[in-house]
């Protein structure tokens, strides 16, 4: 592997799309898979609003500020105008969620064997969602 | 009219899974558990969740399903959220899930709709339906 190389993929680690000239491929497939699954309203059911333009911009706009190696590989769910990505882990999970009207959440899961599981919500933003995902992966 | 009891503890219950994002490779996730908004052609909230006593009847009524995820009824009576599985009073093939917080968008709602869902998620085993004859 040449020492250039070696040094892009150290890079990746902490660089987020906003500031790459252009979308590392796992990031583009996963702006792509935002964009895609947020056009399927829930699996074609016509009753359930698809997410806006607005919503899905936000959502892809959001996570270009997030290093793409803590991003992974998330399951993108639209949920009546939402748009959900959560990332799952053994028994701790992180849930993304971008609304039609309101800021987006962060809500953070963690199974207790035989006690209450432990969580919280928070108003999201990049810095967080790093946070819980480093805690997710820990 | 007498209240319903509680559908026995050694019973097995069924959600019809409505949606391919309710289940990735098998696993079930939480959505499958969060009640709907208002929509247009059902213009009240969902307020119970909607149960079938076995897989065929919790997707009996679904357009297209993507097979039903199984809930021992103890283990969600066992759940630290007061969850009741009572029987539909109008079917006797359905079930309903009472104690489900309602849609909201509020945090404190969202973060207890979203862990209840999870909560029963991590039950769930989900189960192939083959399609009615």
């Amino acid at each position: 592997m040449s020492p250039q190389l070696i040094e892009e993929l150290d890079a990746l680690d902490t660089t987020t799309a906003s500031h790459r000239p252009l979308l590392w491929l796992p990031a583009f497939l996963l702006v792509q898979g935002i964009s895609a699954a947020a056009r399927t309203n829930g699996g074609g059911d016509a009753d359930e609003p698809a997410p806006s333009e607005a919503t899905i911009k936000a959502a892809i706009d959001f996570i270009t500020d997030v290093p793409f190696q803590l991003l992974g590989n998330p399951t993108i769910s639209p949920f009546y105008g939402e748009i959900h990505l959560s990332w799952k882990n053994g028994p701790k999970q992180v849930v993304l969620m971008f609304f039609p009207s309101r800021p987006p959440l962060v809500h953070h899961y963690s199974r207790v064997p035989n006690a209450a599981s432990a969580h919280d919500i928070q108003d999201a933003s990049a810095d967080r969602l790093v946070d819980w995902l480093r805690w997710l992966r820990a | 009219m007498a209240a319903l009891a509680l559908i026995p503890d050694n019973e097995t219950v069924y959600r019809g899974m409505s949606k391919s994002s309710w289940c990735r490779q098998g696993i079930v996730t939480f959505e499958a558990f969060l009640l709907r908004p208002a929509t247009v052609l059902h213009p009240v909230p969902e307020a119970e969740l909607s149960l079938g006593r076995s897989a065929a009847s919790a997707v009996n009524e679904l357009n297209k399903h993507y097979g039903a995820a199984a809930l021992s009824v103890g283990a969600v009576h066992a759940l630290a959220h007061n969850l009741r599985i009572l029987p539909d009073a109008n079917e006797a093939t359905k079930a309903e899930m009472h104690g489900l917080p309602l849609f909201s968008t509020d945090p404190a709602q969202r973060d207890l709709a979203v862990t209840m869902a999870t909560d029963l998620a991590d039950l769930a085993t989900w189960v192939p339906v083959p399609p009615a004859n």
